[in-house]
């Protein structure tokens, strides 16, 4: 009888042991915080080490701090105010990336515009529709050829002013997703602003992530990535509304005026954050027939919502799904 | 004997991780309602949630934040925030969520609602 009961004590201790070290196993410690930063809300989750999650809030508010074209300490506000050279190493490489960026897509994306976003009310909020006047006294001071960057420093002349606003989320989540990953997470995804990236999958498959509706709420597809970056730009973002017309905060720079065209939102899925930040931007001012030679021509992977329909690359078949609501849209996919 | 102690034993190594881990599992992320609930957090942290499949009459609810007040207006199935002391109410013109996509946010209190669906998606992109 004693040897039963101490059988018996036996066996529940080493199964209180397993239990313990297989839920041990089966949860390691998920981790989610929330940051408000860069104008917008930032949430980031992963599956690690919880010091990690100081570690990027160091990174986000330390990169605030060096790009805001608001905040008077920062280095962009001094170059553009002041025309105080930029020798910071982070910045200058970003601003040399940004100026190639803007050559690859041949000025649609362009870092300069800066005057004309606030010639449109669009940094203060104190929306106005200018005359054709104010557009053209702006219009030679844009261009990435008013910035210089060399290896170690950044001007700016005289009038011109930039914002890496384009790319900054996206580049943030570039810096994070690496300093995570360096740090042993294998499953994590940031979702900055609405600026989405997967580090690995989610539970073995990979993350759904959903393509917000430009016409309305919730979400028109859903895309299935894996350390990837999903970025979309649209003009549901920030607009205004003047005479019965809307405007949207992106602008042009060939006509200094918030785009208008055939394209309601543009989504890029890619590898590198900072680029498609960028590419969704330059392929929503470019517009459906140019972006579609765009895509083709550099192989990147997209989701464009046009007037009359829904558009994916071939990259994305089998990974891009229209959600049950909206399956009566028009999809097509463009080839390689 | 020997074998009545090894088939305790073996039961005992099955039965008790099994229970344990199914309880574990169960109650992890605790959505088990298979519902539609709407969740407010300040600063990040949960400070209100409520079913949306369980409202028969629309209600006001008002968050009161550190840096200010808002109120949701909460109907059967959606959410939208009604009024917001802040100065540029980009939480109201948002309008309703209803599905898990993007959440309402409030940047100057720090608010986000958002709509916490199972089998929605992870994250969207806007």
């Amino acid at each position: 009888m004693k040897k039963i009961s101490r059988c018996l004590i036996l066996s529940i201790l080493v199964a209180v042991i397993l239990t313990t070290a297989l839920s041990a196993c089966a949860s390691p410690s998920s981790v989610e915080g929330t940051f408000f930063a860069m104008d917008t809300v930032m949430t980031i989750r992963y599956t690690g080490e919880e010091k990690l999650l100081s570690e990027c809030g160091k990174i986000i508010s330390d990169l605030e701090k060096k790009l805001s074209v608001t905040d008077k300490g920062s280095l962009i506000y001094a170059l553009n105010e002041k025309k105080e050279p930029i020798r910071d190493e982070e910045v200058v490489a970003l601003v040399k990336k940004s100026l190639e960026l803007s050559t690859l897509t041949s000025g649609m994306f362009d870092p300069t515009v800066y005057p004309l976003v606030k010639l449109w009310g669009f940094t203060t909020g104190e929306y106005k529709v200018p005359t054709e006047e104010e557009i053209e006294a702006l219009l030679p001071y844009i261009g990435k050829d008013k910035v210089s960057a060399t290896t170690d420093v950044v001007t700016a002349s005289e009038g011109a002013q930039i914002d890496l606003g384009g790319i900054a989320k996206g580049y943030l989540s570039d810096v994070l997703r690496e300093r995570l990953i360096i740090n042993g997470v294998k499953s994590a995804l940031l979702n900055l602003g609405g600026n989405v990236t997967a580090i690995g999958d989610k539970d073995g498959s990979g993350w759904k992530i959903g393509i917000k509706n430009p016409l309305g709420e919730g979400y028109f597809g859903i895309v299935n990535v894996s350390d990837e970056a999903v970025v979309t730009s649209g003009l549901y973002e920030r607009h205004f509304v003047s005479d019965g017309k809307k405007y949207g905060h992106i602008i042009d720079p060939t006509t200094g005026s918030p785009v208008e065209n055939d394209l309601l939102s543009v989504t890029v899925v890619g590898k590198s954050g900072t680029e498609c930040d960028a590419f969704s931007t330059a392929l929503f001012v470019m517009g459906r027939e140019k972006a579609t030679v765009f895509l083709k021509e550099h192989r990147i992977d997209a989701v464009l919502y046009t007037n009359d329909g829904v558009l994916y690359t071939e990259g994305l078949q089998g990974r891009f799904s229209l959600q049950p609501n909206f399956s009566s849209l028009p999809c097509e996919v463009i080839r390689w | 004997m020997v074998k009545t102690r090894l088939l305790v034993l073996i039961v005992l190594l099955v039965t008790i991780p099994a229970i344990v881990l199914s309880v574990v599992f169960l109650t992890r992320d605790g959505d088990g309602s298979g519902g539609r609930v709407a969740v407010a957090l300040v600063d990040g942290k949960e400070v209100w949630s409520i079913d949306l499949t369980t409202v028969n009459e629309p209600f006001e609810k008002t968050i009161v934040t550190p840096y200010g007040t808002n109120t949701l207006f909460v109907e059967r199935d959606r959410i939208r925030i009604k009024e917001a002391d802040c100065e540029d109410e980009t939480c109201v013109k948002t309008g309703y969520i209803s599905s898990g996509g993007a959440p309402i946010v409030c940047l100057p209190h720090r608010l986000v609602v958002k709509i916490v669906q199972e089998g929605g998606v992870d994250a969207v992109s806007e």
